[in-house]
């Protein structure tokens, strides 16, 4: 294969695109229309490409676009691009609507070249998101990454440092699923200086339970958030620095009587002051269910219970590419999370 | 409590920042909208987080309940836009509803509410913050609200921060005609600062009602095509295709032009035709909103009231493939009704950017389609380049903003048909809400419970716009009384009567959506 072989897939994929779109939309003639919000560009490995295309099914009946799906195939020769187009149309009223998705598998040489095939293929007009999926591997997604304008990510199966290299490489607006999963923890600590206002200032102890997975810490990305939020500076694993510069003890560990999946968050408990009064908060998962015991005592005292639900991931990956307003936040909060891990996995056992 | 601003956890969570921990109270627990409406609306906003701790619902009406929190479970199970009911989420909602039995012209009922009221405080955190829900009828709103000042339960708002507030929603409809919504809001005012008030419209809350602000502030290309200098007309229609179901006796007593016209049709002309405000504030909003109102040019004479409008009424007819019995059919309407079920109309708006703009406005039961849409139709070329040549010069642009169902926006201009020579085609270039958005659109009514927990007006009717509207259309209902002004049959499952069409200036016609 040579350099040309790329650009003969490509033509291929757009003289099938160019067919479908120019015949009619059914037997009357009448035209088919575009349903286009976005490019949506998922990359993964070769072996996770079945388990993404049935996600993207599901985006594209909801958010409709053109969809690529992209990996390096250690089958194809070096230089190859294997092209598969295909698309879906419905009726939506008179009209019908369809929307295209292509399959592109790369050899180990051609996979530099990706950004520049999803430049020649992708719509214009409409932003372009990439997913960085399972093991997508880095010289294919690196390039996409830089000329995306949404990242998406996994932090529950890719690493906070990993993903904190990528937002300093692009300028562009980061979403992770694990973060929109984590949503109901954020919002439930957030309640707690609603009702205490300016208690979070005092903070001076957090404890997290969780399960761990494959060198993924959930604890990472809910502290690198307090943090990012509040000011604080790490100095260890164990301990921070406030903005006025008094300590935080840290305190992550494995949940008691808990017997949960890895990766999931069971507790956070916050030790904050009102007028020197201490207020101790927590959000504990009762065992068994999907439910957080939300709780304050001290100054202020109040219990309820709350649902965390079940969200499908259809629904996580919609939030993280609608959801601009926590962009900045969670910028802030992958990079301080980057820091705990650094100083977490350094730290002597 | 402290807002997005001051607690920095909040910072880039959604905007809708949850309210103050309060309680809602609805009058008329019992009723049908409640169930249908409020309580799934309530659970929707405890499924999205919405509400704050400690958030209660007390249920006030005259008949005894001892099941109430499980009849508004059924409701939410029956009628919320997510299911099945989170059994966790209802749960802990359920555990802060309560009810309350009374007349609602007694002393009694109100002792026992603000009893309820206080252990609520006690209990739940919910500091004397309430939102008193009125859904009754007009008769019953100003005792409701003289009861409550009566009993303490609503003070003077207070400005000082963290202080407890009482908001008192009132639904439709404000009063019969302007003198009897006169003297609602002037009970209202008598017990309430207009800042506690909430007079709902549910149209206001819907997502696309919104968009049509958003469409036309927030993008560049609109606003200057959006005038006289460039709009021939508009056509705003409110067509549903169901009769009276049942309720004659009570349509016999509102009509559309009550029903639908009045509320409604000209809230959405007044969005579709106001000045770009200067804030998303309340008073800014609902400042240019009136100032429509005032523009319109009244109809009153015989030659305005019978050559401006036409009034309808529904004959048997078709409507999806069913036959369907006219209205004199119905049950409960009595033998010889001229009360109209139908009414077209040309508004003009005496105003420097809409001077010489026809603004028809149609609103019918029984239509060939259920459908609320605004057309805004462009004025045609003033020189046709392509004259002559196939297809060129048929239609003029025109933008069309659907409010429902089938949400979204469509524009339709020429483009040239692909081939040697010149020939014209219209296309639409079409957004849907439900194909861009998916469909989990909020209901109106969850985002107006939340917007009157937190105080946010925008989305509520002002007294002066209640009373501008009663007072452009008790003269044109009063002129079809003195004028015998026709009640013109149309078949149902049509697109109103034929009379209508001579509503239109010369040239123009009505969509057939």
């Amino acid at each position: 294969m040579t350099t040309g072989a790329v650009s003969e897939a490509v033509s291929k994929a757009e003289a099938e695109l160019l067919a479908f779109w120019t015949a009619a939309g059914d037997e009357g003639g009448a035209p088919k229309a575009r349903a286009a919000t976005l490019n949506f560009v998922a990359v993964c490995a070769a072996i996770e490409v079945e388990g993404l295309r049935a996600g993207i099914e599901d985006l594209a009946s909801t958010r409709a676009g053109r969809v690529f799906l992209m990996t390096v195939d250690g089958r194809l020769a070096p230089w190859e691009l294997d092209t598969d187009v295909s698309a879906v149309c419905h009726k939506e009223g008179e009209a019908v609507v369809c929307y295209d998705r292509i399959e592109l598998r790369f050899g180990a040489v051609a996979a530099a070249r990706g950004a520049s095939v999803l430049s020649a293929l992708s719509l214009s007009e409409v932003p372009t998101i990439v997913e960085l999926g399972k093991g997508a591997p880095a010289t294919l997604a690196d390039p996409l990454v830089r000329g995306a304008d949404r990242v998406i990510v996994d932090s529950a199966h890719t690493s906070v440092l990993r993903i904190a290299e990528i937002a300093r490489k692009t300028r562009a607006p980061i979403g992770d699923r694990a973060f929109v999963r984590t949503f109901s923890w954020r919002e439930l600590a957030a309640r707690f200086f609603d009702e205490a206002p300016g208690a979070e200032r005092a903070i001076g102890r957090v404890e997290i339970d969780r399960t761990t997975a494959e060198h993924r810490d959930p604890a990472a990305l809910l502290l690198g958030w307090l943090a990012s939020r509040l000011g604080w500076r790490f100095e260890s694993d164990r301990q921070a620095r406030d903005a006025q510069g008094m300590p935080v003890e840290i305190i992550v560990g494995a949940p008691r009587d808990q017997d949960l999946p890895p990766g999931e968050l069971a507790a956070l408990r916050l030790t904050a002051a009102i007028d020197d009064r201490p207020l101790f908060c927590a959000c504990e998962r009762k065992r068994g269910e999907r439910v957080v015991r939300w709780s304050m005592s001290g100054p202020r005292g109040a219990v309820h219970d709350h649902a965390i639900g079940h969200r499908d991931e259809n629904w996580v990956l919609l939030k993280a590419i609608d959801s601009p307003e926590a962009d900045a936040v969670y910028r802030a909060a992958i990079l301080a999370a980057a820091e705990w891990t650094k100083l977490h996995e350094g730290a002597p056992r | 409590m402290s807002t997005p601003e001051t607690n920095p956890l909040r910072e880039g969570m959604p905007h809708d920042r949850p309210a103050k921990p309060c309680a809602l109270v609805i009058f008329g627990a019992s009723g049908d909208l409640t169930k249908r409406k409020l309580v799934p609306a309530v659970y929707n906003l405890a499924l999205s987080r919405m509400l704050p701790g400690g958030f209660a619902v007390v249920g006030v009406a005259r008949r005894p309940k001892p099941d109430f929190a499980d009849e508004m479970k059924a409701s939410v199970a029956k009628f919320s836009r997510r299911k099945p009911v989170d059994e966790t989420t209802w749960s802990e909602l359920a555990k802060g509803v309560s009810y309350v039995q009374g007349e609602f012209n007694e002393a009694e009922t109100f002792v026992k509410l603000k009893a309820e009221l206080e252990r609520i405080d006690a209990a739940r955190g919910t500091g004397g913050s309430r939102v008193f829900y009125l859904s009754v009828g007009p008769d019953q709103v100003s005792t409701i609200v003289k009861g409550l000042r009566e009993h303490g339960l609503v003070a003077p708002p207070s400005d000082e921060k963290d202080a407890p507030y009482q908001h008192v929603v009132v639904e439709k409809p404000f009063g019969t005609d302007l003198p009897t919504a006169r003297a609602l809001n002037r009970d209202l005012l008598a017990h309430l600062a207009e800042s506690q008030i909430f007079r709902i419209d549910h149209y206001l809350g819907k997502e696309t009602v919104q968009n049509i602000m958003v469409l036309r502030f927030g993008n560049t290309i609109f606003e200057p095509l959006w005038s006289r200098e460039h709009v021939d007309h508009v056509q705003i229609t409110v067509a549903e295709e169901i009769g009276v179901e049942g309720r004659g006796s009570f349509y016999e007593t509102v009509g559309i032009t009550r029903d639908i016209v009045q509320n409604h049709a000209l809230q959405i002309l007044s969005i579709v035709a106001m000045e770009p405000p200067t804030s998303w504030d309340a008073n800014a909003v609902r400042d240019e909103k009136v100032k429509v109102l005032r523009t319109l040019r009244p109809i009153r004479s015989k030659e305005e009231v019978l050559g401006l409008t036409v009034r309808g009424q529904y004959a048997a007819g078709t409507v999806r493939g069913d036959k369907v019995p006219g209205y004199l059919g119905e049950p409960d309407v009595p033998p010889g009704s001229r009360n109209e079920t139908y009414v077209g109309m040309r508004l003009a708006l005496d105003s420097w950017r809409w001077g010489g703009v026809p603004f028809y406005l149609r609103a019918g039961k029984r239509m060939a389609k259920r459908l609320t849409e605004v057309a805004v139709h462009f004025k045609s070329l003033p020189h046709s380049l392509f004259l002559g040549m196939p297809g060129a010069g048929n239609e003029p642009n025109s933008l069309v903003m659907r409010i429902q169902p089938d949400e979204g926006i469509s524009l339709r201009f020429a483009t040239k048909v692909p081939g040697q020579g010149i020939a014209v085609r219209d296309v639409a270039m079409d957004f849907r809400y439900g194909t861009e958005f998916g469909s989990s659109t909020p209901e109106a009514y969850e985002r107006l419970i939340l917007d009157a927990m937190r105080g946010e007006a925008t989305l509520f009717t002002r007294a002066d716009e209640v009373e501008a509207q009663w007072g452009f259309i008790d003269p044109i209902r009063a002129g079809w009384q003195s004028f015998d002004a026709p009640v013109e049959l149309y078949d149902a499952g049509s697109w109103g009567p034929a009379k209508a069409d001579a509503l239109l200036v010369s040239g123009d016609t009505w969509r057939r959506p």
